[in-house]
């Protein structure tokens, strides 16, 4: 029930090497074929423009380190064929497009200082391995080339995406009348015993929101852990889309709320005022109170 | 960034509250929570410091209670344990903890087993036929002390008790499932215990049913865990470090650990997260070798390194992930003298650094032992650590003072761990559970090792000598069975070495014997092991004289015969000699004489010898008895001195005790001394911060006053009045005082800065402020006009059309979209705001005009009340309807507040307050009082308390239910006419006849009053008052202007320091007040 069969088809581009990885390269070659993995390879001389085609034509490069520099030691520059291959996979700019650069002597010793370079220029797409069996590396790079991307549904864009248990339904539908009046509210109830998959809608209504408001008045064991939820799915502090929790102040108190401190901004409140610490929270989010 | 929250752990678990930072494991929380939908159970397993109880309470739980498992009910019921050393009793004590029910009576409840849980949980108020019940999760965690601790299994049979717990658990999954329950169980499990299982009759089917087995976290999901939490708390991680990190770090055991204790490591070298976390903290951490570092970050790297001191710097040599975790520990082992002398405040400074090290080791040989060739932790408390040291200067409070460092929030290596500023958490008592937070720590802290296994050397030893002692003693003490010469120097030397006392032997019983009956056994078992050496030390003493004094005897003996046989030899010759001559003589006369005589010779030879074997045999009985009275004198002498010691060391304990006591007391005493001391200065600080303020108030309120009089610059007006605040403000002195709020206005008035807004030229009737702080009004000609607020200006952004032929005598909002007004001949209409269609709808006539109106809080009703005592009920839907109900009560109206789904608080002028319930068309009047009158009314929901306004200005806050006074005070010196309250900014706001407005927190009701305007000084008639969102009171003039006023002075004084305007400078202050005064 919970395999990763693998289903995605991709295609890696395999650099070439130095010549003390020529025989690791055809058997790295072999395995990448059993593992049912499409090989992209350079044959004959390419332009720069050309070169760039072909590896845009697969979806990640392999670059496999040796004990000697790719990069010419004598005039420190990079003309040789891996070192080409590795800086234009460097110049790639799509966050798409991953780098697997592997050292499988699995150490840095004085003949191949050079990967200490390498290894300072990882950035956000180059996975860096040492691992000393070529399988392992294999399995890695197709576990981590099969994440399926995210598909995103449809939403539209509101100015406060409004969450409640169901158990409050009652209160908060009078709080989203108010709110409704002044701002444009997007209402999600939650129900334990439903089949929809809350955090799916929230991950994409959320950003397409400029605040998040849970609110609760009987719910409140549901709220706490709810709100930090979905804060810790939406991006936490990062997050450009901010959230806000409301209690009830007849079924809350600030004991309660003290996993929320200094985390996510949150009132108690009685219930009439609750749509005005929103209203003031959603104007100086927007920088609305500024003009009084 | 926030930099009290650290989004990794550490060591340690993740917690529930750290759910927010728990990340890598989303799919397979996911596919356990989809395991419990369907099959009510999980059943988790996997390696040891794999995260199992991290993922279940810090990944599973919080999503279950945020609502993302599919279950009956919405809120849920958790109840977890851990077997420890009895499960059910741990089980019954959670269950009855989660549904309220003392701990007894629930395992009277469990104890038939089977259905007996599921019969209490639907007992249970929890379980109900509607949406209000809860969901009950029952996690069992860390299952396999099953089998870990003796208590529950022997010699592989489980006890009693575990049986009844995995029947009861079992038989509640498969009851839930039949009958659709909403209840679920978790266990987690170390896998390593997975084939133990099979001695439960079921577990095996349930666990094949519904396993999860933890899988190792994958490149992606590693990553997660690195980078995620430090994006959530707003930091940071290089690309490059977590590719290294991922690198370097080693698959299998403490994986997790150690990457999380890294990354805490981490976080905090980067500045709490200020900084990006790169390669540099990593190297700073002892984590990866300076040499791979960039040029510039090496040359920083070796100018931070430069600044440790030497000790420190040996712990770099070997870097790499798992040595962090070493140097970590190492170089707090190494740093713990100094923090127990500069923090452990209420320990004696007593010991040594080489003492504070050897209690450390102490502590941590206690919290470990080997369990099937593991090194694992062992959990003690204080006060078996501190007997196990066993020096009298030693105490409990030395044992926590010292250790406190591996406890602190920042360091979290031995649990439980200390909060900052909490004395109790720090000093801990005696009897304290101490532990090591992961056994990571035994795996990776190299000496921790050297020690764990110095400690299972010992045990060894000791389950060897206990054998030899155990079968001396089987044999009542037989000599036979004490130590021989070579193995007492063995142990001897063993004793010596490791000096083990009751307490370490305490630490090996796993009996089930109460703690008491364990330390009576393991007291005994050390005085035995005295006995056994001692004894056994006397004997071979005993042995080696006896075998000294038989040499001895022997070598006389041989020495004695030797004689005796010179002198026999010389006598025999003699004789013979003798015999010869006489034998010469009687040669021929004698010769049978001569057989005889040689016979007696012999008879006379062997009675010779045998005197001189008699006389032997009797010194060597005397040397024998010499020998053991030698014997039996050493050991009464041993036996005396061993008691005279053993007194020696009673007295020293007692006088040791005594002077614990006497120092506690002593102690006790300069608290006191200290505390009264600190008393007394903090009372004269006062005085003196007292006596300091009332100057700066006199300063600031004479300023204030100032600040009114004309100078012919009206911004030196304005900089009297912002210093006149900043020395209030500075001398936290009451926040609203009235001068200086009347100076601030006028000086901000005379400046432009509060501009009355202008907004129709008709005469106003009635006004409000919606939710979005616009204003609505209604104009004498009956048109209603909607203004936006900004730039201190009012802009008109609705208007309907005027259709009267009347003029509008007296209008009332109950709702900013909804307007009752009454004209001059006593006609009355509703105007709808919300919609299109703006036509005022007339209400049926009551003879007099409308005095209020209220909207019900459900708001379907509007209640409103005629100034001639009639009150009348109307659908909003539908107000030129029939109304829902009516009341005429015949005298005048002051005010009506409507409370609940049908309650009207009706005030009469004639100060009556009654309660009439529409619905039911029920009348009670609640509160008189007689010889007064009453004009307002307003209801402190919070509270529920009514604030009446009586004719002298007075106000009473009667209870909303039974109308009885809570309290009263004075509001203002003239009737007051009007009064809101604002539900936001909890401040009462009045309108006083004479056209004085006054504000008054309700959290503060003895406060006297603030007047923030006297409307009279401006010729003005005020007609109405009200708030907006934020808290600022609108006030309506005569004249149309709309005036709007802070209830804050603070807001006034933040927009003056926007502004930028200066305080006065010393030498101004002298020219204004003609003195000298530091405003600083």
């Amino acid at each position: 029930m919970f395999l990763n069969l693998y289903t995605q088809n991709f295609k890696v581009f395999l650099s070439a090497v130095t010549v003390d990885m020529e025989s690791l390269r055809n058997s790295v070659k072999q395995i990448l074929l059993k593992a049912g993995i499409e090989i992209v390879e350079q044959k004959g001389d390419l332009t720069p423009g050309q070169l760039l085609d072909l590896m845009l034509s697969a979806n990640c490069s392999m670059h496999i380190l040796g004990s000697i520099d790719i990069c010419d030691p004598d005039s420190g520059v990079y003309h040789t064929p891996p070192a080409q291959h590795y800086r234009t996979a460097k110049g790639i700019d799509s966050k798409d497009y991953k780098m697997f650069v592997w050292n499988p002597s699995g150490t840095i010793n004085d003949n191949n200082q050079y990967v200490n370079i390498v290894r300072r220029d990882i950035d956000d797409n180059t996975i860096y391995s040492d691992i000393t069996s070529p399988i392992v590396f294999v399995e890695e790079l197709r576990s981590i080339m099969n994440v399926k991307p995210e598909v995103k549904a449809a939403h539209d864009a509101y100015d406060i995406l409004f969450i409640y248990n169901s158990l409050d339904k009652d209160s908060a539908r009078e709080i989203t009348n108010m709110l409704g009046d002044l701002h444009k509210v997007v209402n999600l109830e939650i129900n334990a015993n439903t089949n929809t998959d809350y955090i799916e809608f929230i991950h994409t209504q959320l950003p397409l929101c400029k605040m998040g408001a849970v609110y609760f008045d009987f719910a409140g064991d549901w709220a706490i852990p709810f709100a930090q939820q979905v804060w810790k799915q939406t991006g936490g502090a990062g997050s450009s889309t901010p959230l806000f929790v409301a209690g009830n102040n007849s079924h809350a108190d600030e004991t309660q709320m003290k996993p929320l401190k200094k985390i996510i901004a949150y009132t108690i409140n009685e219930k009439s005022i609750i749509p005005l610490d929103i209203k003031i929270y959603y104007d100086k989010l927007t920088g609305k109170n500024d003009t009084k | 960034m926030n930099a009290e929250i650290c989004p990794y752990p550490g060591l340690r678990p993740f917690t529930e509250q750290e759910s927010i930072f728990f990340k890598g494991r989303d799919m397979h929380i996911r596919q356990i929570i989809k395991l419990l939908e369907e099959n009510k159970m999980a059943f988790i397993t996997g390696a040891s410091g794999d995260g199992k109880s991290s993922m279940v309470y810090a990944g599973v739980l919080p999503n279950i209670r945020a609502g993302f498992c599919k279950a009956r009910f919405n809120g849920w019921l958790i109840a977890d344990f851990k077997p420890q050393k009895n499960p059910f009793q741990s089980l019954c004590e959670s269950i009855g903890r989660t549904i309220d029910m003392p701990k007894d009576e629930t395992a009277a409840e469990l104890k038939h087993g089977f259905s007996s849980l599921v019969d209490l949980y639907k007992k249970s108020d929890f379980y109900t036929d509607d949406d209000s019940g809860r969901n009950l999760l029952i996690i069992a965690d860390q299952f396999e002390e099953m089998f870990t601790n003796s208590e529950n299994f022997t010699n592989g049979k489980p006890s009693d008790e575990s049986y009844i717990t995995i029947n009861l658990l079992l038989e509640t999954i498969r009851l839930s499932i039949i009958e659709q329950l909403p209840i679920y169980v978790i266990f987690t499990m170390r896998s390593d215990f997975i084939s133990q299982c099979t001695v439960f009759k079921n577990l095996p089917e349930y666990i094949a049913y519904s396993q999860f087995f933890v899988p190792q976290l994958k490149r992606n999901e590693i990553r997660q865990v690195i980078e995620q939490p430090a994006k959530l708390a707003g930091g940071s991680i290089s690309p490059r470090l977590t590719e290294i990190i991922i690198n370097n770090l080693n698959s299998g055991f403490d994986q997790l650990p150690i990457l999380q204790h890294a990354l805490n490591l981490l976080w905090k070298m980067a500045d709490n997260g200020e900084q990006q976390m790169d390669l540099i903290h990593l190297a700073q951490i002892a984590g990866i070798s300076s040499d791979t570092l960039s040029p510039s970050d090496k040359k920083l790297f070796d100018s931070w390194f430069e600044t440790l001191p030497e000790y420190q710097r040996k712990y770099y040599e070997t870097p790499s992930l798992n040595n962090i975790l070493n140097a970590h520990a190492g170089i707090l082992y190494e740093s713990a003298y100094d923090y127990f002398m500069e923090n452990a405040k209420w320990a004696d400074k007593n010991i040594t650094p080489d003492e504070s090290k050897e209690i450390i080791e102490t502590v941590f040989k206690s919290l470990t032992k080997t369990d099937n060739k593991r090194q694992v932790r062992n959990r003690c408390t204080i006060n078996e650590i501190t007997g196990i040291i066993n020096k009298p200067h030693i105490t409990n409070a030395t044992v926590c003072g010292v250790i406190n460092i591996f406890r602190t929030p920042e360091n979290t290596l031995l649990q439980p761990f200390s909060v900052p500023g909490r004395l109790d958490t720090q000093y801990l008592s005696g009897d304290t559970v101490l532990d090591v937070t992961h056994e990571a720590l035994i795996r990776n802290w190299k000496m921790l090792a050297e020690w764990a296994e110095e400690e299972e050397s010992f045990l060894k030893d000791y389950h060897d000598f206990a054998t030899q002692m155990n079968r001396w003693l089987q044999y009542d003490k037989d000599q036979q069975y004490l130590l021989t010469s070579g193995t007492f120097s063995y142990f001897q030397n063993w004793y010596l070495a490791n000096r083990p006392n009751a307490y370490r032997f305490l630490k090996y019983d796993n009996t089930k014997n109460s703690f008491r009956q364990k330390l009576k056994l393991a007291q005994n078992q050390y005085e035995n092991c005295q006995d056994f050496l001692e004894y056994s030390d006397l004997a071979i003493k005993a042995q080696e004289t006896s075998k000294r004094r038989k040499l001895l005897t022997v070598i006389t003996i041989l020495a004695a015969f030797t004689v005796g046989l010179i002198l026999l030899t010389g006598w025999a010759m003699r004789e013979r000699e003798n015999a010869t001559n006489v034998a010469e003589y009687a040669r021929q006369q004698a010769d049978s004489a001569l057989v005889q005589r040689e016979r007696a010779l012999k008879s006379q030879q062997i009675a010779e010898r045998a005197n001189t074997n008699a006389k032997i045999q009797k010194a060597e009985a005397q040397v024998q008895a010499s020998i053991a009275k030698n014997a039996r004198d050493e050991a009464l002498r041993a036996k005396y001195l061993a008691e005279r010691r053993r007194h020696e060391a009673d007295s020293l304990k007692e006088i040791a005790e005594l002077n614990l006591a006497n120092a506690e007391f002593q102690k006790l005493i300069a608290d006191d001394q200290r505390q009264r001391a600190e008393e007394q200065a903090r009372i004269a600080k006062m005085a003196n911060d007292s006596a300091t303020r009332l100057y700066s108030v006199a300063m600031s309120n004479a300023l204030a006053m100032k600040a009114k009089s004309p100078y012919g610059n009206e911004k030196l007006n304005l900089r009297i009045a912002y210093t006149a605040y900043l020395l209030n403000k500075r001398n936290n002195v009451t926040q609203n005082n009235a001068e200086l709020y009347d100076a601030m206005l006028y000086s901000m008035e005379l400046n432009d800065l509060i501009k009355p807004l202008k907004t129709t030229n008709e005469p106003i009737a009635a006004f409000t402020i919606d939710l979005a702080d616009r204003i609505i009004l209604i104009t004498e000609k009956g048109r209603v006009i909607g203004y936006n607020v900004a730039d201190k200006k009012a802009k008109e952004f609705f208007s309907s059309s005027s259709n009267n032929k009347e003029l509008v005598k007296s209008a009332v909002f109950p709702s900013p979209n909804l307007v009752l007004y009454s004209t001059m001949g006593k006609n009355h209409y509703s105007i709808n705001i919300s919609g299109n269609d703006h036509t005022p709808k007339r209400l049926q006539s009551q003879g007099d005009y409308i005095k209020n109106a209220m909207l019900t809080p459900d708001g379907r009703f509007i209640v409103v009340a005629y100034q001639n005592g009639h009150i009348s009920v109307l659908d909003v839907d539908d107000p030129d309807g029939r109304p829902e109900a009516n009341l005429n009560l015949k005298t005048e109206i002051a005010d009506i507040f409507c409370y609940g789904k049908s309650d009207v608080y009706i005030l009469t002028k004639n100060a009556t307050l009654q309660r009439w319930n529409f619905k039911s068309n029920n009348t009670v009047e609640i509160f008189s009082q007689p010889g007064v009158n009453a004009y307002a009314m307003t209801c402190i929901e919070s509270k529920n308390l009514l604030a009446i306004c009586f004719s002298k200005g007075d106000i009473q806050f009667l209870d909303l239910k039974t109308g009885t006074k809570e309290s009263d005070m004075l509001g203002s010196h003239s009737r007051i006419e009007k009064i809101i309250y604002d539900r936001r900014t909890k401040y009462l706001a009045m309108l006083s006849q004479g056209n004085m407005i006054s504000i008054v927190p309700s959290n503060s009701m003895k406060t006297k009053p603030l007047v923030i305007d006297d409307f009279m000084l401006h010729n003005f008639a005020v007609k109405n008052i009200c708030f907006d969102s934020y808290g600022t009171i609108y006030v309506l003039t005569e004249e149309s202007f709309i005036r709007y006023f802070e209830t804050d002075i603070n807001l006034y004084a933040e927009e003056l320091a926007q502004m930028k305007i200066n305080e006065l400078t010393q030498e101004e202050y002298g020219v204004i007040l003609g003195q000298s005064y530091s405003t600083k």
